[in-house]
Parts: C-alpha cells; structure tokens; sequence
C-alpha cells in the first residue's frame, strides 16, 4: 500500500513537472510580447527605456533556464504572477473561483446520481425490456449530444418558453439546476450503463446464487448485495470523469455565465492574459491527477479482495 | 509472401459482412453515417447558394424556395452552410485521428519493441499526458498559441495519441514473446521487418476499432471548441462556430441552432452506434479484448 502511494505521488510529480515545463515552453511560444502590450495600455508612446525597464522588472533580459528556475520557486510559495488584465494576483483569484466551479461539478454529480442509479438498477432488474431499452436509448444520446447544445435547449425551453427556471447567474438553489443538469446528464447516461452492466455481472455471481438459495427476498439481494460488488467497477472509473467534469464545465459555464474557473480560463484566452491561463492549466492538472490519486486509494480501501491482496504492482 | 498473422487478425472479423448485416443499431449507424458522408462529398457542388456570401436585407429569413433552411443574422443561406459545414467537420476529424494513429503506433511499437529505457521515457511521457483532462489541455495549447484551426488540431491530437500508444505497446509486449516472432528472429528478420511484417498486422484491428469509437469524442470535442470561438475562425462554415455564431439571436430565432446542433447530433450518433456495434462485435469472438 504504500509502495503504491509512494509509486502514484511520483507519477504526480512526474504530471507537475511536465505541466510545468510545457505550460512555462508555450508561454514563451505564445505570440505577442506581453511587455508591450502593457506599456501600450498605460500610455501611447513607449520609449526603449521603458521597454528595457519593465523587461529587466520581468526578468526577461535573463537566460530561459533561470527564468524558469525563479518561475518554479514562485510555484513553490503560489506566486503565480499576476494578471496583465486586471493586475489581481492569480493563486488569489482562483481561490475565489474554485468554490464557484466545485458548486457547479458538485451539481453534476447530484443529477448524476439520481439520474443514472434508477436508469441503470431498472435495466438490470429487467434487462432487455421496455425499461432497459430506455436507458440504452438515453445512454446514447448522452454520449452523443453536445453538452453546449443540451444546454441551449434546456435555455429555451426552461427558461424561455416556459420561464420556469433562471438561466444565468448563481443567486439561488434554482439557478443550479439547468447549469448541473448539462454538464451531469453525459455522465449519468454513461454511468447507467455501467451500473447495470456492473449488476449484471454481480447478480450471476455465485454468493448471490447462495443469498437465493438462503431465501433473502429478491429486493434485499439487489440492493445489498448485487450492489456493493457493482459500485466498486464504478468507482475505478470515477477517476476519469473527474477531468471529464472539470473540462466540461468550461462550456457549461460559459453557457451560463457561471462565475467558476473555466469562465475565467476563456476570458483569460480571448484577453491574452497569459499568466491566468497558465494558472488555470496548473491547477486543474494538479487538481484532477490529486483526486485520481485519491480515488485510486480509496478503491483499494473499500474493497477487501484488493486491500488483503499480495502486493503485486 | 503473405504474412504470417493473417489468420490472427481474421479470426477477429469472422464475416464481417455478415456481422454487419446481422446487427441493426450497426446498419442505422452506418446508414447515418454515410448520408453524412455523401452530403459533405457532394454538398459543395450542389448547394444552392455561397455559403459565405452576406446579404444583410435577406437576413433571418423564414425557409423559402431560395433558402431551403432560411438564412442567418448575416443573410447567409443556413442550408449551404450546413451543407459545407459537414466537409469541415468531417476533414478535421478525419485528419485528427489519422495523425493519432500515424504517432500513436510506431511510438507504442518502438516503446514495446525496444523496451529498457527507451520505453521507460516514453511511458512516462504517455502517463503524464493521459492523466491530464483532454479538453482542458486542448484549451490550454488554444489559449496559449491562439484560437486557430491548426492549434485546435494540434491539441486534439497532442491529447489523443497517447492512448493509441498505450495500447500498441501493450500488444507488442504480449505478441513478441511469441514463438513466431522468435522464429522469424531466428531467422534472420530485421528488427524493422519484425516490427513491421509481423506485429504491425496484430495492432491493426484493436487500433482501428479505438478509432471508431473516438470518431464521436473528436467531433464532440470539435465542435465544442468551436463553439467556445477557439476553432474554425468566421466567417468559415462549421457547425459548432455557426452554433456560436446564432447564440445571441436564439431567443427569437432558435433554428439557427436547432440545425447545427442536430447536425452535430446525428453525425456523434452515427459514429457511437457503430463503434459501440464494433466492439459487441468483437467482444463475442474474442472475451479478452
């Protein structure tokens, strides 16, 4: 066990330090010189005094490799510059905004769950009846609707035809519901799936031949025991739709006017603020590989057959 | 000389024909599909209109002989646009996962082939890029190198190869302890000849089917990117940029998104029931993949 942990936090380190380099290499790629552009937003005629000035403020008249050197140090004490747009410090802003996002993601499992545990326990209680269809049906078009689209829809009709939800804005429990159910109802279409595959599999083990063969009613044998050996299948995926959520919600928030990170990282991209982006990529890469992390672990903890297990990895 | 693993790679397509036949979500998929596929082959010669041309006292209009669709907010007739849409949209996927595969299997039949440390950088590599969210790196390369159509290709495939790799590799790694690879070693093969006769022709397959299944994300992840104004520029045709491009008139007007955002729905759904049909289609000749 902690081999594994010390083998994954390695592999983090090996993810941040790669982020680093490549989000340091695309900055210094990035087109436009950030030092100009600020000195013509503050006045009109820059002088080479100026422009010398600010670049030896920057430290950019110093060779790449102890830029990035000095640019690692301020990682280390979350000094991650500051905006060229609003001149706020980054880490401080995305302090603010993260709450905003995890709101909205928070949301998206919510629908998640109540979507996809009836859909996906009714297929495996009557596979391949009317029930099951449905949500094979809806697994389908889950995976093929555009999330940006969904929500637009969802817009029009909720908010506009019908006028019974908000569509933009955060004032209130109402103004989650359009934005969580765009960015959850992907996840839930899938996860449906999985569950009822993951029943399936679990319902023709043998222990539940045994639960029958000891007359536990039927209701009792799906809920407690088909059910535990199909969460943890379930759980190992998780993982993946962590970045799946976090790079949805950029569209959904976008959608919505939702002030979390990811409308922060477009306004970031069309104002060529570029300390802000590399902030966001940071975060968001350290973020999503720290909960893999986590719920790698907390698989390997839930499940008895893996946690008594010989070490073999 | 036919090569030596032909049996191997026809044992996972029994009769394809007859596989396809005998599965109908498979047939609609591909039905749908190819309907898409024949308007964006010919749709360019046959549209009624310019797509580009902007014709600012017809704009919004109502569907009429001229405009089968009607027109945008720019008097842009929505039927042409859609129509050469589909070839963007289409060109651009199929472009990407070509690439993907062009620098996923030699990295991933180098890696497994030559192990040792080679293998261990390239997997490290591969780990550090799986593990990040594609569409959030997608965004970065966007944001950093500007909202372009190349740097929307260049972050999709970037994302995409490793995966592809990671397979490869693991195919490689099972097939070369074969008797048959080191018979052909005996030989006297080249490692190159190995690599290419003989392994190539297993991988080919499982990397075509993991194609099949991402044709869907990469139009997804497309058109999303688009949408969000970091792809295909104005005033060029695609239907995530013309989704974008009808947000603000859609209280009034929401064709100007029912017909992009349907568009973009049939196309995923035909490419999802087919891979989805593909990989039934494997699973029940062959339980391991």
């Amino acid at each position: 066990m902690l081999r594994l942990v010390g083998k994954r936090l390695v592999q983090l380190l090996m993810v941040l330090l790669f982020l680093s380099i490549m989000t340091f290499t695309l900055m210094k790629l990035a087109p436009g010189d950030p030092v100009l552009s600020i000195l013509q937003a503050d006045k009109l005629n820059v002088t080479r005094a100026d422009e010398a000035k600010l670049r030896e403020e920057f430290g950019f008249d110093q060779p790449l490799y102890v830029q990035y050197g000095k640019w690692m140090q301020g990682l280390f004490r979350l000094d991650l510059g500051h905006s060229y747009l609003t001149g706020e410090p980054v880490w401080e802003e995305m302090m603010k905004r993260l709450p905003i996002t995890l709101q909205l993601t928070a949301g998206a499992l919510v629908v998640m769950l109540f979507i996809s545990f009836p859909l996906g326990i009714l297929g495996a209680r009557y596979p391949n009846k009317w029930p099951d269809q449905i949500s094979r049906v809806l697994a389908l078009i889950g995976a093929s609707v555009p999330s940006f689209w969904l929500g637009l829809f969802l817009i029009y009709f909720f908010a506009f035809r019908f006028q019974l939800l908000p569509s933009t804005g955060r004032d209130t429990w109402f103004h989650m519901i359009l934005p969580s159910l765009t960015l959850g109802f992907s996840l839930a279409a899938v996860y449906a799936r999985l569950l009822r595959a993951g029943l399936l599999d679990s319902l023709s083990q043998e222990y539940i031949r045994a639960a029958r063969a000891r007359g536990v009613p039927e209701r009792r044998i799906l809920w407690r025991h088909a059910l535990r050996g199909a969460l943890l299948p379930i759980i190992t995926v998780f993982g993946t739709s962590i970045g799946h959520l976090i790079g949805g919600s950029v569209v959904v928030e976008m959608l919505f006017s939702w002030p979390g990170l990811g409308s922060m990282a477009i306004e970031a991209i069309f104002g060529r603020d570029y300390p802000v982006i590399q902030g966001y990529v940071l975060l968001t890469g350290v973020f999503v590989v720290g909960m893999n992390l986590l719920v790698d672990l907390s698989y390997r903890l839930v499940d008895p057959r893996i946690r008594f297990r010989k070490e073999d990895s | 000389m036919k090569p030596v693993t032909a049996e191997g790679k026809m044992s996972m397509f029994p009769n394809p024909v007859q596989k396809w036949v005998r599965k109908p979500l498979l047939l609609i998929g591909t039905g749908m599909l190819i309907s898409v596929l024949l308007i964006s082959l010919v749709g360019p010669f046959l549209v009624p209109n310019d797509p580009l041309a902007v014709n600012m006292s017809e704009r919004l209009q109502p569907p009429s002989e001229k405009y089968p669709l009607g027109t945008d907010h720019m008097g842009r007739c929505l039927f042409s646009r859609l129509a050469v849409g589909a070839q963007t949209t289409l060109g651009i996927t199929a472009l990407v996962i070509f690439s993907v595969i062009v620098i996923g299997i030699p990295v991933g039949l180098i890696s497994g082939y030559a192990g040792g440390r080679l293998d261990a950088v390239l997997m490290r590599i591969v780990d550090g890029l799986i593990a990040f969210p594609e569409f959030v790196l997608a965004i970065a390369v966007a944001g950093f190198l500007g909202p372009s159509l190349i740097n929307l290709m260049l972050s999709i495939v970037l994302v995409k190869w490793v995966r592809y790799a990671r397979v490869v590799r693991g195919i490689v790694l099972s097939e070369r302890e074969k008797e048959y690879v080191l018979a052909a070693r005996v030989g006297g093969c080249s490692s190159w000849k190995i690599l290419y006769r003989h392994l190539l022709p297993q991988i080919l397959s499982p990397v075509l089917v993991l194609a099949a299944l991402d044709v869907g994300t990469v139009i997804l992840i497309i058109s999303s990117l688009s949408y969000l104004g970091l792809g295909i520029q104005p005033p060029n045709p695609e239907w995530g940029a013309m989704l974008n491009d009808g947000r603000s008139y859609f209280q009034t007007f929401p064709e100007l998104m029912f017909y992009p955002g349907s568009a973009i729905l049939w196309v995923v759904l035909a490419c999802n029931l087919i891979g989805d049909g593909l990989r039934d289609a494997i699973h029940e000749t062959d339980p391991t993949f």
